[in-house]
C-alpha cells in the first residue's frame, strides 16, 4: 500500500516546488537570446531564480559566478528538504549531498597537482557552507598535495586518499577521482539498502541504472584511452548495476579489444550509447544524462506515494541548472541554436 | 520600572586623540554606537556655531568614514594558539587595560612567544608522530603474532615483495571473485576488531602492478617491520622499550611546556585582554567619521549616566566638543534603543517580551504588567502548594546549574504563585482534603471558577486596552488610538459588550439598552471609516491611501471581525478556570488508579508518577496556555514591540 501519510509533507511541497521548474517553451525563449545578459534578465523574472540571482548584476556579471549559483541552488534545495526526513532518510539525502562535496574535493586534488595554489579556486567550491562535514577552510590552507590530504586526516576521505600519494603524478588524479566516486556510491548503496522495501526497490532500480551508465562509462574510457590492466578496471567499477552485475562487469573487464567491448555495449539495452561512430564521445555523457532524464519523466508517472517523488524533483532541478549553465557555455562558444540544443540533457 | 531614558551623544574631537577616547568609550560600556557617516548625512550631527568651533564645522564637508589600516591576523592567529597551547582560560581583566600602554609592544612579545611555543609544539609533534610509527609496527607484530616465520626470511626474500593490510569486505569480495587475475600470494593472517588481515607475497618485478592492484581495492597498508630478525612475538618486546623511551622524552617536553606557561601566563593572559579591547575599538571606529583633523562620534547613553561620561572625558579639556541631545531632538530621524530596567522581581521576564518584540522607546514597558498577570494566570491555572514548590526548586536548581539560564528565574517565580494559589484551593501534590481551602474548592465550585475567570479576563483587558490608548496618546496616534480597534472606540465597544453580558447573565441595569446599542455601533461605524475620518481631522489628503473600493472591504471586515474578535478575547479566559478544574480531575484519574492497586507501594508509586506526570504535561501546557493569553489576547491591545534592542560596545567580563 502506497505510504500517503509519510510523504504527505514533502510531496506538498514537492509539488510546489515542481511548478517552479521551466517548462519547454522556457527553454525555446532562452535559446533565442541573443546575449548572456538577456538569458540572466529572463531568469531574473522568473520567481525563483529572481530570488537567487538578486545579487548578481546582468550588465556587469562574472559568469563563474553565476555557474556557481546554480549549482549551489541545487546543494541548498536538498539542504532543505532535510527538515523533513529524519533517521534513515535524512541520511539518504545527506548520502547525496556527497556527490557536491567529492566533486570540490576532486577541483581542490586537481589544483594541487597542478601546482597551483589551492586558494585560488576557493570561490568554486559548492559545498562550501556550513553543512559539510569537511573543514574547507583548512582544506584551503594546504600548501601542496601532500599537505591537502594530511588536512583531510579528520575525515573519511583520508584513509581512501592516502594510497595515493605514492602513485605516480600524472595518474594520482585519475586514481583519486575513481576512488572519491567509488566512496560516494558505497555510502549511497549502503544506505538504500537499509530503507523500507519499496522505496529500496525503486531506488535500487534507478540507481542501479545510473551505476550501469557509470560503468559503461568508464570501461570504455579505461580501453580506449588509458592503459589500465583489466584487474584494476574491475576493481574500479561499481557494485550494484541494474542490467550488468558483477560477473557482467567482470567479463566487459576482461574484453581483449575495445571493437568486442563496443559490440557488447551494441547488443544491451544501452547501445544508445555508442551507435553513432563520429560523435560516440563528445555526446555520451550527454545521451547517459538524457537517458535518466527521460527514465525520471516516466516514473513520474507510475511512481508516486514513495520516495522517488523526491528523487524525481531533485534531479530535475539540477538537470534545469546543467542546462541553463550549458545555454550559457554555448553562447560563450557563440554556437547556433541547433548546435547549443545538442548540449542540453532535455530534448528542445 | 520602565524603559529607560536615552540621550543622544554627538563629539567631535582632535584626530589625535581616536584611541584614548575611543578606549575611554569602551571601558564606560554603556555606548550604544550609531554610525556617525548616516547621523551627518540626516542633518542630525549638530554643534552649536560659534567662533571656538567653527574650525569643526568648516572641516564638516569633507567627511569620510574612519578606516583603520591596522590588520592583525597574524597576531590573532598567534594569540588562539598560545592560548589552546597553554590552556588560558579568555578572560578579560581591566587591571591589564588602565593607564598608557602600548599595544605593539603586547603584540611584539605575544610573536617571540609564539615562536618560542610553536618550535617546541612541532618537536614535541614530530617525537609524538616517531610514537605513532612505533605502535603500529607493535600493532603489526601483534596481529602476525601466528605467523611462525622468522621476519629476517620474509625481509630477506630476493624476488619477492610482501605487504601486511586490511582489506574491506568489498575488497575481499573482488578478490574472491578474480583471483585467478591477481598476480599474487594474497593470505589471511588474522583479525583486528572488525577489520580482516591479510599477507600479500607478490613478485618484486611486478611491484608497480600489484602495488595499483591492492590499490584499487582500498587495500589499507600497515606499517610492516622492514628492517627486523626474529619471530613477531619475540620482538615485540624490542619495541616496546623503544617506544618507552619516546615517551619519557615526550614527558621531559611536556614538563617543559609547564615551564614555559608558568613564565608567559601574564603576558599571553594580557594580551587577551588588550586584544579585546581592540576588537571592542574596532566595533567603535568602524562607526566613527573622520576629516584630516578631526573626528565625530555618535550614538546613545541613558541619561541617568552622562555625568559618568562627562567625568571619563574631563582630561581632555576643551579638546573635546560634547553635545548631549533629547530624544526629543532626533526622534524623527533616528529611533533611540530601549534599554529596559525593572526591579530584579520581574526583570526575569523581560526575555519573554523579548521573544515578541522589543518595546519601542516611547511605549510603555508592558514588564510589570505581564509579569504580574502571568504569575497570577500560571498559579490559577496550576494552584498547588507542593508542586508549586517543586516547581520552585527546580528553577532555583536551574539557575544554580545554568548561569545563564532565564527560565530558572521565571520558573522560581511561577512556583512562589502556584503555591500562593495551592493555598487558596487547599491543594498539596493533588491532594485536596488535607489543607483547609482559603478561598474555595475548583472541583466544588466549578460555576463560580468559569464566572470569575472571565471577570478576571474583563479587568486584564480593561488594562490592556487602557494602556493602548495611553501609548496611541504619548505617540499621537489618532486614527489607531481613538478610532482602531484597539484604541477608543473598541474600548467603548468592549465596555458596551461587558454590560449587555452583565445585563443578560445576573440582570445588573447599568445604561439602558436602546441608548447602548447605538452607542456601540457608531462605533463599529467609526472603526469602518476611521482612515478618512482621520485624514479629515487632520487634513491630510488623499484621504483613502489605497482605493476606497479595496479599503472599505478591508475594513468592513475587519469591522465584523472586531465585535466577534472583543467577544472571543473575553471568554478565551474561561481557559484559566477551566484549567484549574483539569488539574484537579487530571489528578483525580491517579487518585483512583492508586486505589484500584489494593497495594500500599504501587499507590505510592502511582502517586509520585502522577504528580511528575501533571508537574512535566500540565505544567508546559499551563506555561504555554498563559503566554498565548498574554501575547495573543493582551499584547495585541496594547504592545507593538518594533523597537530596537540597547547593545552597548563594553568588554564582556570586566
Amino acid at each position: 500500500m502506497p505510504d500517503i501519510k509519510k510523504y504527505a509533507a514533502i510531496n506538498t511541497k514537492i509539488k510546489y516546488l515542481e511548478g517552479q521548474l521551466l517548462t519547454d517553451e522556457d527553454y525555446e525563449v532562452l535559446l533565442n537570446k541573443d546575449r548572456v545578459e538577456d538569458i540572466m534578465f529572463f531568469l531574473k523574472g522568473k520567481q525563483v531564480y529572481g530570488e537567487l540571482l538578486k545579487d548578481i548584476d546582468e550588465q556587469n556579471h562574472d559568469l563563474a559566478e553565476f555557474e556557481l549559483l546554480l549549482l549551489k541552488n541545487i546543494v541548498r534545495h536538498y539542504e532543505q528538504l532535510l527538515f523533513y526526513f529524519s533517521g534513515i532518510y535524512k541520511k539518504l539525502i545527506k548520502a547525496f549531498l556527497i556527490r557536491f562535496e567529492v566533486s570540490d574535493l576532486k577541483l581542490l586534488i586537481k589544483t594541487a597537482i597542478k601546482g597551483e595554489d589551492v586558494q585560488s579556486v576557493s570561490h568554486s567550491l559548492i559545498t562550501f557552507t556550513k553543512h559539510t562535514t569537511v573543514d574547507f577552510n583548512k582544506l584551503l590552507q594546504s600548501k601542496s598535495l601532500e599537505d591537502l590530504i594530511e588536512n583531510m586526516s579528520q575525515t573519511p576521505y583520508y584513509n581512501i586518499l592516502k594510497p595515493f600519494l605514492e602513485e605516480s603524478t600524472d595518474r594520482q588524479l585519475f586514481y583519486m577521482e575513481m576512488t572519491l566516486d567509488q566512496y560516494y556510491f558505497r555510502k549511497l548503496t549502503g544506505i538504500i539498502s537499509r530503507l523500507e522495501v519499496e522505496d529500496k526497490r525503486v531506488l535500487r532500480k534507478f540507481i542501479g541504472t545510473y551505476i550501469d551508465l557509470y560503468n559503461i562509462q568508464w570501461i570504455y574510457r579505461a580501453k580506449k584511452l588509458f592503459n589500465i590492466t583489466p584487474e584494476e578496471i574491475y576493481n574500479y567499477s561499481l557494485p550494484g548495476g541494474y542490467r550488468f552485475n558483477e560477473d557482467a562487469i567482470k567479463e566487459l573487464s576482461y574484453l581483449n579489444s575495445y571493437n568486442e567491448l563496443i559490440d557488447k555495449i551494441l547488443g544491451s539495452k544501452y547501445s544508445f550509447l555508442v551507435d553513432n561512430n563520429e560523435t560516440r564521445e563528445i555526446y555520451m555523457e550527454r545521451r547517459s544524462k538524457r537517458f535518466l532524464y527521460f527514465l525520471l519523466l516516466n516514473y513520474k508517472k507510475k511512481e508516486q506515494f514513495n520516495i522517488m517523488e523526491i528523487m524525481i524533483y531533485l534531479h530535475l532541478l539540477e538537470y534545469e541548472m546543467r542546462d541553463i549553465i550549458s545555454i550559457i557555455e554555448s553562447h560563450k562558444y557563440g554556437y547556433t541554436m541547433e548546435h547549443s540544443k545538442q548540449f542540453l540533457i532535455r530534448k528542445v | 520600572m520602565s524603559v529607560e531614558r536615552m540621550n543622544m551623544l554627538n563629539l567631535v574631537a582632535p584626530i589625535q586623540y581616536i584611541d584614548e577616547i575611543v578606549k575611554e568609550m569602551v571601558l564606560f560600556g554603556k555606548l550604544h554606537i550609531v554610525n556617525a557617516m548616516v547621523e551627518i548625512d540626516e542633518s542630525n550631527f549638530m554643534i552649536a556655531v560659534d567662533e571656538e568651533n567653527i574650525e569643526e564645522i568648516a572641516e564638516m564637508s569633507m567627511i569620510h568614514s574612519y578606516k583603520d589600516q591596522q590588520s592583525f591576523k597574524t597576531f590573532k592567529y598567534h594569540l588562539d594558539s598560545l592560548m589552546t597551547f597553554f590552556n588560558i582560560p579568555e578572560e578579560v581583566k581591566p587591571d591589564y587595560l588602565s593607564g598608557h600602554y602600548s599595544f605593539k609592544k603586547t603584540m611584539d612579545a605575544v610573536n617571540d612567544i609564539f615562536h618560542e611555543a610553536d618550535a617546541l609544539q612541532k618537536k614535541m609533534d614530530a617525537k609524538k608522530q616517531e610514537l605513532t610509527q612505533l605502535d603500529n609496527i607493535q600493532n603489526c607484530l601483534k596481529m602476525m603474532k601466528d605467523v611462525n616465520i622468522d621476519l629476517s626470511t620474509l625481509n630477506g626474500m630476493a624476488y619477492f615483495n610482501y605487504e601486511i593490510g586490511i582489506l574491506s569486505k568489498e575488497g575481499r569480495e573482488k578478490i574472491r571473485k578474480n583471483y585467478e587475475n591477481i598476480p599474487a600470494i594474497v593470505l589471511h593472517i588474522g583479525n583486528d576488531q572488525k577489520d580482516e588481515v591479510y599477507l600479500i607475497i607478490s613478485l618484486k618485478e611486478f611491484k608497480l602492478e600489484t602495488d595499483r592492484i591492492l590499490r584499487s581495492l582500498n587495500f589499507r597498508r600497515l606499517e610492516a617491520p622492514k628492517n627486523c630478525a626474529g619471530k613477531p612475538f619475540e620482538i615485540e618486546t624490542i619495541f616496546y622499550e623503544q617506544s618507552e623511551i619516546l615517551r619519557a622524552e615526550i614527558a621531559e617536553m611536556e614538563k617543559y611546556k609547564e615551564e614555559l606557561r608558568e613564565k608567559y601566563y601574564s603576558d599571553v593572559e594580557k594580551a587577551y585582554s588588550q586584544n579585546e579591547m581592540e576588537e571592542a575599538k574596532t566595533v567603535i571606529k568602524s562607526n566613527i567619521a573622520c576629516t584630516d583633523n578631526f573626528f565625530y562620534l555618535s550614538g546613545w547613553v541613558p541619561e541617568k549616566e552622562k555625568s559618568l561620561l562627562d567625568k571619563r572625558l574631563s582630561v581632555f579639556d576643551d579638546e573635546v566638543i560634547l553635545v548631549f541631545k533629547n530624544t526629543k531632538d532626533v526622534y524623527n530621524y533616528i529611533i533611540p534603543p530601549t534599554k529596559l530596567s525593572n526591579h530584579r522581581i520581574i526583570s526575569p521576564f523581560e526575555p519573554l517580551i523579548k521573544m515578541y518584540g522589543i518595546p519601542s522607546y516611547g511605549e510603555i514597558d508592558p514588564t510589570l504588567f505581564l509579569s504580574l498577570t502571568y504569575m497570577f494566570l500560571f498559579g490559577a491555572m496550576f494552584g498547588d502548594v507542593g508542586q508549586g514548590i517543586v516547581i520552585f526548586l527546580m528553577g532555583l536548581v536551574a539557575t544554580k546549574k545554568m548561569t545563564n539560564s532565564v527560565y530558572g528565574q521565571i520558573f522560581m517565580r511561577l512556583g512562589v504563585s502556584s503555591t500562593i494559589f495551592g493555598f487558596l484551593y487547599g491543594s498539596i501534590f493533588g491532594f485536596e482534603h488535607i489543607l483547609p481551602a482559603l478561598f474555595l474548592r475548583p472541583m466544588e465550585n466549578i460555576n463560580t471558577m468559569l464566572y470569575s475567570s472571565i471577570i478576571v479576563g474583563a479587568v486584564f483587558l480593561f488594562i490592556s486596552f487602557s494602556i493602548g490608548i495611553i501609548n496611541a496618546v504619548k505617540n499621537k496616534d489618532i486614527k489607531e488610538g481613538i478610532f482602531g480597534r484597539n484604541g477608543v472606540c473598541g474600548f467603548v465597544f468592549f465596555m458596551g459588550l461587558l454590560m449587555i453580558l452583565a445585563e443578560m447573565t445576573i440582570s445588573l441595569k447599568t445604561i439602558p439598552m436602546n441608548f447602548l446599542i447605538p452607542v456601540m455601533a457608531s462605533c463599529i461605524l467609526l472603526i469602518v471609516i476611521r482612515e478618512p475620518l482621520t485624514h479629515l481631522l487632520i487634513n491630510k489628503r488623499p484621504l483613502y491611501e489605497e482605493p476606497p473600493a479595496n479599503y472599505y472591504t478591508e475594513s468592513v471586515f475587519e469591522g465584523l471581525e472586531t465585535i466577534i474578535n472583543i467577544l472571543s478575547n473575553t471568554i478565551s479566559f474561561i481557559r484559566v478556570g477551566a484549567f484549574a478544574l483539569n488539574h484537579v480531575g487530571l489528578f483525580m484519574a491517579f487518585h483512583t488508579m492508586a486505589e484500584l492497586a489494593n497495594n500500599k507501594a504501587a499507590g505510592i508509586l502511582i502517586y509520585i508518577i502522577g504528580n511528575i506526570i501533571v508537574i512535566g504535561l500540565e505544567g508546559l501546557i499551563v506555561f504555554i496556555q498563559g503566554l498565548r493569553l498574554e501575547y495573543y489576547e493582551m499584547f495585541s491591545k496594547y504592545f507593538v514591540g518594533e523597537g530596537i534592542e540597547y547593545r552597548p560596545v563594553a568588554l564582556k567580563c570586566s
